[in-house]
């Protein structure tokens, strides 16, 4: 944190630093405001860096907000400075306020941020905190925001996640996304494409087993590896109007059973080690049906935004193609939802149905 | 030289207007309204040229005090209040010899009669010729007699009896109590002089954002074609303040916000965002258009005191960081005090132009930043492109900054930069600071060279004052009638009670958060 300074002294101290930047090439900008909430704690490092990486594509105020409910004093400390990134010639730069707050003082924050929401433009908030543990503070910033992104990673029980998000949607009148899901996008692009045309389509309605693993090789900022690995089968049963018959949630593996009109789908989740790649990220998902259709997405963990789509019968096999994602870079997600509107339908029916589970070891550490 | 006659070394449009040789008097000049706006207004315009140079400046004054203890004073409080700092000791030198007290009751006749010895030895030695500018910057309980005084003693004059010598007064809000009580002071008071002589002053007006609206309204093609029922979806206005009372609990206890602010100044602003273009430019055609626009205000039926006005009264919170203590808990406030702090109404104006659009206006204290604000929203476009999955985009909004960073700013939609097609709302900002780059002159400034220089543009005329009562009296007698029940209803440091939220979430739309 940058030198202290106190709350009513934000606005001077931010014209000061700009006063003293003229001439320097570094043009001031603002596309949005962007709070960002998060009990203090090592992913506050992470969340910095998505933070720098929204700003080189959408330059935004942004107001970070830390609390420490491990110190019981009376404290809040204040303080600004400038984030910038590069754009040629000039220098983009945007405004960064700090707060910092141990719990005894967490009430005053919506009144220190609410006089230094720019008028006029988006306020998204970033609740990085679990949102199914109970947080008058967030309550009132979530009234703030236009739109609210969550992230999964900060829960521990992902049903229960689950439902304190709908519980939000159903409250807020802000849209909500979540990281998670954002990081999901990619493979849910792939699948819409692959499965496009209608013969294909008819094999998925066939499956009988999919296999998806995930580097489950976590870092400081994401233990919580499998969470994209269960959104993602989340999804696809859901889109397909399968039915939940059991799941079975062990370390090593993690299995769902479903059961479609046509048969029933066995779903294994597995863990595996990559220190190429993101944790959480899918390393590959592997499709059988009934009819002996196969489909196989490898990520090429060379190139690891590319995925190799491998399609194969008892008649035939054909070519392999590639398909892009995204690059891996922290803040990517961020950046994607902020773009969105609208709260995803996709998203609201994949809550529901991971609401409904009644298995608290859902989320792996 | 007549007004109409210009002097052979004045040239209209390229040097500025001279004023004549005048005295200004301020009654109550031990007050803080002098120390902090009016002194500091006279020294810079001293300091910038726009004084007469035969000029005095006289404060009249129940205590005892000499010239130069009068003098210290106001030098004290002008290198602490000018917006230019630090003060210039040559133009100091030159001014504080302009400066006079004099020590009397307001209801003494000796002390009138002393005064006007004074006054006129200033003429004699200072060359002031007699002109009188008296600002009253008391009580309003006390205009009647200054009044009475000022004219029993010769110090206002009848305007048939000479054109070689004018006087003029300057008083300031509040203008009455209530309907009543505007109409009784101003019999009151133009039983000693007339309305020409008689300047309201609403600081308001002085504002350069204040008075750039008709500027910006009526020197641009750009606007006036949408400034109407077709384009506009409604206007809000907002004067937040985040002081609270401060030392003012006996004043603010007679007042409440209604009366301090949105009566006044928030009507001020509303007449000159919703007028018609004026003929001219002259002081006439002006006021006539505002007056135009409160004639057409449709007034409050009994269900509107309910759903089209909301009143609040704010409790302890954190304002600027810090704990801040409730209305009633502050200083020479009731503790079951009833008084509104916070006052939010939806209007209308019946008339062609504004058929149908509402205008929200809200005022209060304790909000959490210090802002006033004209917010139009449009209407959003027709037809169903760029509309994704049945959700509008962000309408256009054009929002004036009156104070602080004065400004204009207008948000439109934009594509996002990339293959897809999402849209974001961005803002052109315009800023008085970059573009102009110097402190704007306070409002005082300018009203006081208005006053001098006869012109009334920009103080309130009568039937301004008493239209905007003839509105606001029924509202106040409604509160008085019926007490609210549930004060305080909101924290100091947040927008306000949930039921101007509710006002506004009635008709689909909802404050700005500024």
């Amino acid at each position: 944190m940058h030198e202290t300074i106190p709350p009513a002294k934000i606005e001077s101290a931010l014209e000061s630093i700009w006063d003293s930047l003229q001439g320097t090439n570094k043009m001031r900008a603002c596309l949005f405001n962007l709070i960002i909430y998060a009990r203090k704690c090592q992913r506050v490092g992470y969340l910095n860096q998505i933070a720098q990486k929204v700003i080189e594509k959408f330059p935004s105020r942004i107001i970070f907000v830390t609390h420490d409910d491990a110190c019981s004093d009376h404290e809040l400390r204040t303080s600004v400075s400038v984030m910038t990134a590069d754009e040629g010639e000039y220098e983009i730069a945007c405004d960064l306020i700090e707060i910092d707050v141990c719990s005894k003082d967490h009430p005053r924050v919506p009144f220190v941020i609410l006089p230094h929401i720019l008028p006029d433009l988006p306020i998204y908030l970033v609740h990085a905190d679990d949102p199914s543990e109970e947080n008058p503070v967030a309550e009132k910033l979530e009234h703030l925001a236009d739109r609210i992104i969550f992230d999964s990673e900060a829960a521990c029980d992902l049903s229960a996640f689950a439902k304190a998000v709908l519980s939000h949607d159903e409250r807020c009148q802000a849209d909500v996304a979540d990281l998670n899901w954002a990081r999901t996008e990619g493979w849910r692009q792939l699948f819409a494409s692959v499965f496009k045309p209608d013969d294909d389509f008819n094999h998925l309605k066939q499956a009988t087993k999919l296999t998806i693993t995930f580097n489950s090789k976590p870092s400081d900022y994401l233990c919580h590896t499998n969470i994209q690995a269960i959104y993602l089968q989340s999804w696809i049963a859901v889109q397909l109007g399968w039915t939940l018959k059991s799941v079975d949630s062990k370390k090593e593996k993690q299995t769902f059973l479903f059961q479609s009109e046509f048969n029933d789908i066995e779903i294994e989740i597995l863990p595996k080690e990559s220190k190429d790649i993101s944790p959480g990220r899918l390393l590959s998902i592997v499709i059988e049906t009934s009819t002996h259709e196969k489909y196989e997405f490898i990520r090429n963990m060379d190139c690891p935004h590319h995925v190799m789509i491998e399609k194969s019968s008892d008649e035939s096999c054909s070519l392999p193609t590639n398909y892009v994602l995204d690059k891996d870079v922290s803040g990517q997600s961020l950046v994607k939802e902020i773009c969105h509107k609208g709260t995803s339908e996709h998203y609201v029916k994949m809550l529901k149905f991971l609401s409904e589970i009644q298995n608290k070891s859902l989320c792996h550490e | 030289m007549t007004s109409e006659e210009t002097h052979p070394f004045e040239e209209p449009g390229q040097t500025s207007r001279s004023l004549d040789p005048c005295i200004v008097v301020i009654f109550g000049a031990t007050g803080d309204l002098t120390a902090r706006k009016l002194m500091p207004a006279l020294y810079n315009l001293k300091r910038e040229g726009q004084l007469p140079t035969n000029f005095a400046c006289c404060g009249f004054a129940r205590r005892e005090k000499s010239d130069k203890t009068f003098r210290t004073e106001m030098k004290d409080a002008v290198s602490q209040h000018s917006r230019v700092k630090p003060i210039e000791e040559t133009v100091w030198d030159t001014f504080h010899s302009q400066l006079f007290y004099h020590q009397s009751e307001f209801d003494d006749d000796e002390g009138y009669e002393r005064f006007a010895k004074h006054l006129a030895d200033l003429d004699a030695k200072l060359g002031t010729q007699g002109n009188r500018v008296f600002y009253l910057s008391t009580q309003p309980s006390f205009f009647p007699v200054i009044i009475e005084k000022l004219k029993k003693h010769r110090l206002l004059y009848d305007h048939s009896e000479s054109e070689e010598k004018w006087s003029r007064v300057i008083i300031e809000k509040p203008f009455g109590h209530d309907l009543n009580s505007a109409l009784e002071l101003q019999k009151d008071l133009l039983a000693h002089l007339s309305e020409e002589q008689l300047y309201r002053i609403d600081h308001y007006l002085g504002k350069e954002t204040a008075q750039n609206l008709l500027v910006f309204r009526f020197g641009n093609s750009l606007f006036e074609n949408l400034w109407n029922h077709r384009y506009i979806d409604h206007v809000q206005f907002t004067v937040a303040e985040d002081i609270g009372i401060g030392t003012r609990g006996n004043f603010y206890e007679e007042q409440g916000l209604v009366r301090d602010i949105m009566q006044n100044h928030m009507m001020q602003l509303f007449s000159l965002i919703a007028m018609e273009p004026p003929v001219n430019l002259s002081a006439g055609a002006i006021h006539d258009e505002k007056v135009k626009v409160l004639e057409a205000l449709r007034p409050f039926t009994k269900e509107d005191f309910e759903k089209s006005a909301v009143r609040g009264q704010y409790g302890k919170g954190f304002v600027g960081g810090e704990e801040v203590k409730g209305y009633r808990e502050e200083d020479h406030v009731n503790p079951n005090s009833q008084v509104e702090t916070y006052g939010a109404v939806r209007l209308f104006i019946d008339n062609w132009r504004w058929d149908g659009v509402p205008f929200y206006l809200r005022g209060a204290k304790r909000l959490p930043k210090r802002a006033t604000e004209i917010a139009v929203t449009f209407k959003h476009p027709p037809g169903v492109l760029f509309q994704e999955h049945g959700q509008k985009h962000e309408p256009n909004v054009l929002a004036i900054r009156i104070q602080p960073n004065e400004g204009i700013a207008l948000k439109i939609n934009c594509k996002v930069p990339g293959p897809s097609s999402p849209i974001q709302p961005v803002k052109m900002d315009f800023r008085y600071g970059a573009f102009f780059g110097l402190t704007p002159p306070d409002a005082y400034e300018r009203l006081i060279c208005d006053c001098i220089a006869g012109d009334s543009t920009l103080f309130a005329r009568q039937d301004e004052v008493f239209l905007s009562w003839k509105f606001f009296t029924p509202l106040l007698e409604y509160w008085q009638n019926n007490p609210p029940k549930d004060f305080a209803n909101y924290d100091a440091g947040t927008w306000g009670p949930k039921a101007a939220d509710e006002m506004l979430a009635r008709d689909g739309r909802k404050w700005r958060l500024i």
